[in-house]
């Protein structure tokens, strides 16, 4: 089956019925040939199976799919970030902090600032990050989110990412890319080899160089929204 | 003493920064920041070289006497390996 994810057309043979059902809003019918292909095998999948414990057979093979996509997009300009990614006036706002910060609670109040219909999750835990060949960053949906599924088939350039922090005033100020990059690298797939984490250092630093990168202290308001919008913002969209 | 493996030093900017790959980043998931004599000692050991070796460089290069060089190295090795980074 074909699918699109990050841009690109990749075919992916699943076995289980309910990674079929993950991945179904992300099928692609046209015809455009696809840049990767894989199928999970049933040997690779006994072999994860006997490391999990577990009987969870779509968890083990959403496991083995989403892992080899993203060492393939490491490969291709590309990554998935631990964070809340919101689609916004056709534009990709991304907030990343370590799990329990509030990415999901700030991403509601974007919500509940400028409209339920008008702010839409992209995905509430690792969204895709990716450089097209124009050189525009994209954020985008994946199949693979949270524990509440919460993810669209979407995606929008990216008007810029918030290192999120709890705090009782709230704040915004730039990041310089040096100091984004080490705190952007905590949170995106663990490579698994030098040359990969090579590559992911060399998107980071482009990611830095032209997106970007703030430091939020917010609390649980609807101005720490209106804050983080307002900075974020790009020209564009005024 | 060794660097254990799935550790590498990175430069990003003006920093230099030693980082977890593969199984390890799953235990170790922290960016340590290094300076430059951190990164020849850490380089040195994962290149395999003895303290001596590494004492002998940090000396030539920063013009300090070698057993000075030696300790220095040594007390850093101590801290990588509190760290969970080296092995003895």
């Amino acid at each position: 089956m074909k699918y699109k994810l990050a841009g690109r057309v990749v075919e992916i043979e699943a076995l289980n019925e309910g990674t079929l059902d993950i991945m179904k809003a992300y099928v692609y019918e046209g015809d455009e040939k696809p840049a990767f292909e894989f199928r999970v095998t049933k040997d690779e999948f006994e072999i994860e199976k006997e490391a999990w414990v577990r009987e969870y057979s779509s968890e083990i093979e959403n496991c083995l799919i989403s892992h080899r996509l993203y060492s393939w997009l490491l490969e291709h300009d590309g990554t998935y970030l631990h964070a809340n990614a919101v689609e916004f006036n056709g534009w990709g706002y991304v907030f990343t902090a370590d799990s329990g910060t509030g990415k999901s609670t700030h991403c509601s109040l974007w919500k509940q600032a400028f409209g339920r219909g008008r702010v839409r999750v992209l995905n509430d835990d690792k969204p895709l990050l990716y450089r097209a060949p124009d050189g525009v960053f994209y954020v985008c949906g994946s199949p693979w989110c949270g524990k509440v599924p919460d993810n669209i088939n979407s995606q929008a350039p990216l008007a810029g990412i918030c290192i999120l922090r709890q705090a009782k005033e709230n704040t915004i100020s730039r990041v310089s890319p040096e100091k984004a990059v080490l705190r952007l690298y905590e949170q995106a797939y663990a490579p698994d080899s030098e040359a990969a984490a090579d590559k992911l250092f060399d998107f980071l630093e482009a990611l830095a160089d032209n997106v970007p990168v703030y430091d939020l202290g917010c609390d649980i308001s609807e101005a720490a929204a209106r804050l983080a919008y307002g900075a974020m913002r790009p020209k564009e969209d005024l | 003493m060794r660097v254990k493996d799935g550790f590498m030093l990175r430069e990003v900017g003006a920093t230099k920064v030693i980082i977890a790959i593969g199984a390890m980043a799953r235990e170790f998931h922290a960016i340590a920041h290094v300076n430059t004599s951190g990164s020849i000692i850490f380089t040195g050991f994962k290149n395999g070289k003895s303290a001596d070796d590494i004492a002998g460089k940090l000396s030539d290069m920063f013009k300090v006497d070698f057993e000075h060089a030696k300790s220095d190295v040594l007390a850093y090795a101590d801290k990588l390996v509190e760290a969970g980074i080296m092995e003895k």
